[in-house]
């Protein structure tokens, strides 16, 4: 039997998960030539809520850990083929040449011709779930303890203690990420989007070029829809490209993962751990120099281990 | 832990009724052995006595209790219950005869003011103790309380028994004087204090836990003495502390303070 056991409920647990998740922000940004068009992102996200389950084999699951979007900026760079029109000659030299030509106006010049940022930030739904999960508790050295200090010197080193540490820590080991929808009006928002760009692009253009330019392109929105390869489902187009094209799935759930192992454990104890803290010399004495202070009273932890089942965590360990 | 005695005998711990093995680090940190407390008052005189108190052995065994033998006073072990079983050791600096006798007052002198009475008691030295150890046993429990708005587990007994003395109004005043100084002096001092643990995260974020008996039906006893383990049943509220980059959360000061280089390696 260990010395010491610590149990915690499943609620009590979820509730140590969400208040450690609930720091986890994660920012990228990033773009990419893809041929016809150039696209790029800025995101910045952090989890809220969860559902823990705590498995009888001694897993760890969670579910519905919400994705939420502080930021997601979809730039979209689109190159459309130069346009001219104008220039004809309007009254012919008959000796040859032209008297009078139509002015001449030219559209699509720059690469990229026209630059779309969508905010998506409040329309995509996304979770994440840690499928596999698995506690586990490790023992952490300082590092700025020299191999030869002991726990005596440890404790009373200047400025701070340098004693070691017992670290619970979970490993997701398979996190899912999902984009599950987003919202039916992002169609609107990008062909508004190219309107507006659009109608930018011809501000300084007269009337009879405009028709003109309109008439030889079409709909500008299927144009660029077009160059784009949207086709008929815009919400799939978007989540190939945010998933699988920058593979922001995969970064989240990596970034997810390294937040779990590397830095943040659920929870730290100092070893040894205190049970008695430090206190006031009992031999002082009134009008006296204070005498040093007593020392805290602190057991070495060994032997700490995790485990659980599927209604309540346990840690146990001995003392000595 | 427990070590009384007055100063002569803490500046000769050889005195003591049991040396005292102690880590030597306790003495280069400046730390007692022993707390020093005054002398054993002699009445009608102004003289005090050397003494000291140890307590030498601790032991504790949860019910059903199998590893300390209850007299049959305190026997059986009641449900709920713990048995402690202590070995205390008192020891009095008896002075010899010869040097009382050089004590003894003489008659008031004749039309004079008495003189004042010190402040402070005068001590009789003595070259050794008297030793006498004892063994007890008590029954007790454990219950949370709620001190200062913070909750302890504390210890508690409810009844204390030494060997047979006579006569029997002896053992009940020695039963007495360990019982009440064991209620106020040393349990009081095994209160496990139920306080905001902190738990650092990382450098910015630590996680504060305040804990609180847990109340419930389905807890007929908490805390819980059974099955040889003591159980406490605890609800948590959880808080987390963001601080700054290059700050970190102290409980003491209740703000983000400075950090101190430190980064830990896995080993």
């Amino acid at each position: 039997m260990p010395h010491a056991r610590v149990i915690a409920s499943e609620k009590a647990f979820e509730r140590l998960f969400s208040k450690v998740v609930e720091k986890f922000v994660y920012e990228d940004a990033d773009s990419a030539d893809l041929g016809p068009f150039t696209a790029g992102y800025d995101i910045k996200i952090h989890l809220e809520g969860g559902s823990v389950d705590l498995r009888a084999d001694n897993g760890v699951h969670v579910k519905e850990l919400d994705i939420k979007w502080d930021r997601l900026n979809l730039s979209l760079g689109v190159n459309i083929p130069e346009l001219c029109v104008g220039g004809f000659c309007i009254i012919p030299n008959p000796f040859g040449g032209c008297i009078l030509r139509a002015p001449r106006y030219c559209l699509f010049s720059e690469d990229p011709d026209i630059q779309i940022l969508l905010p998506l930030g409040g329309l995509i739904t996304s979770e994440i779930s840690i499928v596999d999960g698995e506690l586990f508790t490790r023992y952490v050295v300082n590092q700025n303890r020299p191999g030869d200090m002991d726990q005596w010197d440890a404790q009373n080193a200047v400025p701070d203690p340098l004693f070691n540490k017992w670290q619970l820590v979970l490993d997701p080991r398979t996190v899912d990420v999902d984009f599950i929808d987003i919202a039916d009006t992002v169609g609107d928002l990008l062909d508004d989007a190219i309107e507006a760009l659009f109608d930018g692009l011809l501000s300084g253009v007269p009337d009879w070029a405009k028709a003109l330019i309109k008439a030889i392109l079409g709909p500008i929105v299927h144009l660029v829809r077009v160059i784009l390869d949207i086709g008929d489902d815009i919400q799939e187009w978007l989540i190939n490209l945010l998933g699988v094209t920058f593979g922001l799935q995969n970064m989240i759930g990596l970034a997810l993962i390294a937040y779990f192992d590397i830095g943040n454990p659920l929870f730290e104890i100092e070893d040894p751990y205190p049970i008695l803290p430090k206190a006031e010399n009992p031999n002082n004495r009134p009008n006296e120099t204070p005498l040093p202070e007593l020392l805290p009273v602190k057991i070495p932890i060994r032997d700490l281990t995790v485990s659980n089942n599927d209604v309540e965590m346990v840690l146990e360990g001995n003392v000595g | 832990m427990f070590n009384y005695a007055t100063k002569d005998v803490a500046e000769k711990p050889e005195l003591l009724c049991r040396p005292i093995v102690a880590h030597p680090r306790l003495s280069q940190h400046g730390n007692p052995l022993v707390t020093i407390v005054k002398p054993f008052p002699l009445p009608g005189t102004d003289y005090g006595i050397n003494f000291s108190v140890q307590l030498v052995d601790v032991k504790v065994d949860f019910h059903p209790g199998n590893t300390i033998n209850l007299p049959s006073e305190l026997q059986p072990l009641p449900e709920q219950r713990l048995a402690f079983g202590l070995t205390v050791c008192a020891g009095v600096g008896c002075p010899p005869d010869d040097v009382v006798d050089q004590l003894i007052p003489p008659p008031p002198e004749p039309n004079t003011e008495p003189s004042p009475q010190p402040e402070e008691l005068t001590v009789i030295p003595a070259d050794r103790l008297l030793c006498t150890c004892l063994d007890a046993f008590a029954v007790g429990g454990l219950r949370f309380r709620e001190y200062w708005q913070q909750w302890y587990l504390e210890p508690f007994i409810d009844r204390i028994e030494i060997a047979e003395i006579r006569p029997e109004d002896l053992e009940n005043g020695i039963e007495c004087i360990i019982g009440t100084t064991f209620r106020l002096g040393f349990l009081p001092r095994l209160r496990v204090l139920l306080e905001d643990l902190t738990f650092n995260l990382t450098e910015q974020i630590s996680l504060s836990l305040q804990p609180k008996p847990a109340g419930s039906s389905q807890i007929p006893n908490n805390p819980a003495v059974e099955s040889d383990e003591l159980k406490a049943f605890i609800d948590v509220d959880i808080s987390v502390h963001d601080c700054p980059t290059g700050q970190h959360w102290d409980p003491d000061l209740q703000k983000c303070v400075d950090n101190v280089s430190e980064s830990p390696e896995v080993r």
